[in-house]
């Protein structure tokens, strides 16, 4: 196991600062600033639903104070790969839903494509205005080794948890202010402000009234698990949250119903589900949508964001083809590894999977949340053989991969500070005129001793993940 | 603004000023039971709870202190106990998070937390004075915040005009406690008893404010014209009216149109500055009462039509022809403001404020 911050030498000279700091801290008077944050978060409302009987609708996510930090050149390795792999999984949508090159080239099954529930054929031959589709992309990495990073998996729809990468750096900074003096790291304020860029790189040309476009973030309620999140971009932002009934479609264009009459709205950032997003296209029984939208999308009149069937890009079957996609529309080889996997739907692979399932991760090709996965080494002889007849009744629904072992940061725990597994997920944004990339992202911890599973549904933490900034201001103990 | 965001403004604000209002109306429960008088030798509880606009459900025994107490304070089941105003302040606060500050919002979040892990003690008859102080600051600390921090555009109008509906309601309703307790008296001296006069003043907030202005003169005029007619009262009729006013105006100026609220608000103004105490006494002050109760609420419904308030669920018609009952049920009342948004249902709004007046709000008749 890979941890971060120690080495055979030593503190690695990322972590110095970080180790100095704890040092000084010393162990009661951390605890006290733990029990001070979570009262930050507590008192701003900082909040993620867990959905089931009994959750507490407004739980707080844990917050571990312990840093995760990259050194510069490390995240300069991360960033050219997110960034190169950002803009394949565009043109990976803007292929599938026009010309269809790759399939003609054969490079992956084309029912995978075409016969994906995520893929919605009805929108065949609507390019976006920008020319984007997934505007917003999460890419789940995890670390192996001191240069060993693996893609875990891609977000192209809505993926939330960015307010955290901002809100865990706001109270780190109010609680430890000297900290930040003495270590240089790069700032993650300007997410927002790239964000409202974004959108507006891609509002349809010509449309904006004088004062330019009109853009809003749609919520389906203050009941969504992120909907702290929602507020919280909105305002930064300075846009409406506006939810499905604040919205209408009339004589071919969207409008929001303010106080001062119907006003037309040129840009949504949408944070509900394709499924939701529009009663009339996709769920009849959707009562969060805005009936009528897909129509003027489809004219070229509003920007969704991101287009309606981006999901198909980040569908676990075809993450398998995404260093062939990099490889085929940027002629580059793949910056980022991806898991090693098995695609259940093929009869070989089954049949090795199904051999060795107490050593491999299964998951369903379109489960997220960590819910309906099997991790091997955790699980008993009774759940393999239930989740086996699953996979053996449906088994182009299922992939699966080794159990990693993903690398670890101090965290503070009961028994004081121990290492505990991390994840990270950055946030490319893909605007029309460029990609930009937040120096950070969302550091999701497993706080259970040995456990793999970080998402926070099922009881993950989350650090502040600092970038330092060039290797001449580190801080390096001699 | 979004209307739903405006929406959810003017409800905060009508909340957290109940809430307030709920605590001063309990405060004077309370003393006028421990203080002795001959008005108010019976339990104040009656009076007390139809000025806080509630006809309570049939286990709650009105000798009960304890039990009213709770009903009004921390009763889930009655929508304007402080407990649900708070949750809904809080609801709405959330809904319109991206309109608020964060000293407002926390404001209103901490108000939630705190109340929702109240520990029962706090509500033993010891504790209660420091609760209703605190309940009191609550509201004082969300105006001080929206006061120092809010932007001063639209949705700062929409806040305050919620506060001062509920005011103005609220004010009126505990001047009505008064009178309903002088009108259970047998004794004819009951009405001049001052020591119910004091209880008022007191619970208004606004005894030392009385002193200045009239010199502790406790006559039933003075403190009449003080707490419905002087300008210069911030709980009085006429000063909530005035404000009422000059927030709808900002409105009109920052939309450039002029709607059926505008003409209702300077209705209820004009009404308040065309009258004393004398003629009020003349009509009867409850008639007079409920009159600017029903006013208060029509302008409530045409404020909420003019900015299309709410997404439009349909109205049910019995909702329009309930909404005479809408001085004895505050429930109901809400419901109606709620409901609104949607002209060609009730059409009241869309009519001038005397018209809807009529319509929706004929004046009940003497008792």
């Amino acid at each position: 196991m890979f941890d971060e911050m120690r080495s055979e030498g030593g503190i690695r000279p990322a972590y110095a600062g970080v180790q100095r700091w704890i040092d000084g801290e010393g162990l009661e008077r951390l605890r006290g600033k733990s029990r001070d944050a979570e009262a930050l978060f507590r008192r701003g409302g900082i909040t993620f639903a867990v959905y089931g009987d009994g959750g507490d609708p407004e739980r707080l996510i844990p917050f571990d104070l312990i840093p995760r930090v990259f050194a510069p050149d490390e995240w300069a390795f991360l960033e050219k790969g997110v960034v190169q792999r950002a803009k394949a999984l565009n043109a990976f949508l803007s292929d599938v839903y026009g010309a269809q090159e790759i399939l003609k080239a054969g490079l992956m099954p084309r029912e995978l494509v075409l016969e994906n529930s995520a893929f919605e054929s009805r929108l065949i031959g609507v390019q976006p205005p920008g020319g984007v589709f997934s505007h917003i992309v999460g890419v789940d990495l995890v670390r192996l080794s001191e240069n060993e990073f693996y893609v875990l998996e891609d977000n192209c729809r809505t993926p939330s948890g960015v307010s955290y990468m901002m809100e865990n750096r706001a109270i780190m900074m109010r609680l430890f202010p000297d900290l930040f003096e003495e270590t240089p790291v790069a700032p993650v304020e300007n997410y927002p402000i790239d964000l409202r860029r974004t959108l507006r790189s891609v509002a349809p040309q010509g449309l904006g009234a004088a004062n330019g476009p009109t853009m809003v973030v749609l919520t389906p309620g203050t009941l969504n698990s992120a909907y702290y999140e929602h507020v919280f971009l909105a305002d930064q932002m300075g846009l409406e949250l506006v939810q499905g009934a604040d919205l209408y479609v009339d004589d071919g264009w969207l409008w929001m119903r303010t106080t001062g009459g119907p006003q037309r709205v040129d840009v949504v950032y949408r944070r509900i589900d394709d499924d939701f997003i529009d009663p009339s296209f996709f769920r009849p029984d959707s009562m969060l949508g805005v009936p009528g939208l897909i129509d003027v999308y489809r004219a070229g009149r509003v920007a969704l964001v991101s287009a309606p069937g981006s999901g198909v890009a980040d569908d676990k079957a075809i993450y398998t083809y995404v260093p062939d996609m990099v490889k085929f529309y940027l002629g580059e080889e793949s910056i980022l590894s991806n898991v090693p996997t098995w695609r259940c739907a093929e009869p070989s692979a089954l049949a090795y999977v199904l051999e060795r399932l107490d050593e491999l991760v299964v998951k369903e090709v379109h489960g997220s949340g960590g819910y309906g996965m099997l991790i091997g080494p955790k699980s008993t002889a009774a759940e393999r053989e239930a989740y086996a007849a699953r996979l053996k009744a449906d088994p182009g629904n299922f992939i699966a991969q080794p159990t990693l072992a993903l690398s670890s940061c101090p965290t503070l725990v009961e028994d004081g500070v121990a290492p505990r597994h991390v994840d990270l997920r950055p946030f490319a944004l893909v605007g029309a005129d460029k990609v930009r990339l937040t120096p950070g992202g969302l550091t999701r911890v497993a706080l259970r001793e040995g456990s793999l599973v970080v998402n926070s549904s099922q009881g993950g933490g989350v650090k502040d993940t600092w970038v330092l900034r060039d290797v001449g201001a580190t801080p390096v103990n001699a | 603004m979004l209307s739903r965001t405006a929406d959810s403004l003017f409800w905060l604000a009508r909340y957290i000023e109940r809430a307030e209002n709920t605590a001063r109306l309990i405060e004077m429960g309370r003393w006028m039971r421990t203080t002795p008088s001959e008005a108010a030798s019976a339990s104040p509880w009656p009076s007390i709870m139809s000025a806080a606009g509630l006809a309570p459900k049939e286990p709650l025994t009105l000798d009960d202190q304890r039990a009213v107490i709770f009903y009004l304070l921390m009763d889930p089941a009655n929508s304007s106990s402080v407990f649900s105003c708070f949750e809904q302040a809080r609801a709405n606060a959330r809904a319109a998070r991206a309109a608020l500050t964060v000293e407002m919002w926390e404001a209103v979040n901490d108000a939630w937390i705190e109340l929702r892990a109240l520990e029962p003690e706090r509500l033993e008859n010891g504790a209660l004075s420091p609760l209703l102080e605190w309940i009191r600051q609550r509201g004082t600390l969300l105006r001080g915040a929206a006061d120092s921090t809010a932007l001063r555009n639209d949705g700062y109008d929409f806040l305050s005009l919620g506060f001062f509906v509920e005011r103005l309601d609220n004010t009126a309703r505990l001047i009505d406690v008064k009178a309903a307790a002088a009108s259970h008296s047998a004794s004819t001296d009951a009405a001049d008893d001052p020591t119910l006069w004091v209880a008022t003043l007191r619970a208004a907030g606004v005894l030392r404010a009385y002193h200045a202005a009239y010199k502790a003169d406790y006559q039933p005029e003075s403190i009449l014209d003080f707490l419905m007619l002087n300008p210069c009262c911030p709980r009085s009729l006429a000063h909530c009216a005035d404000r009422l006013n000059d927030h709808l105006h900002s409105l009109s100026r920052h939309y450039d149109r002029r709607e059926p609220c505008h003409l209702a608000a300077g209705e209820l103004a004009d009404r308040l500055k065309g009258a004393s105490v004398e003629a009020i006494l003349e009509e009867g002050l409850h008639t007079f009462l409920s009159e600017l109760i029903r006013r208060n609420n029509v302008l409530a419904i045409s404020i909420a039509d003019a900015y299309y308030f709410s997404p439009p669920p349909p109205a049910e018609p019995s909702e329009i022809q309930d909404a005479p009952a809408a001085v004895e049920n505050r429930q109901a009342a809400d419901n109606i403001v709620k409901s609104q948004g949607r002209a060609e249902k009730i059409v009241a709004a869309r009519l001038s404020g005397a018209q809807a007046m009529q319509l929706v709000a004929p004046v009940v008749a003497a008792e």
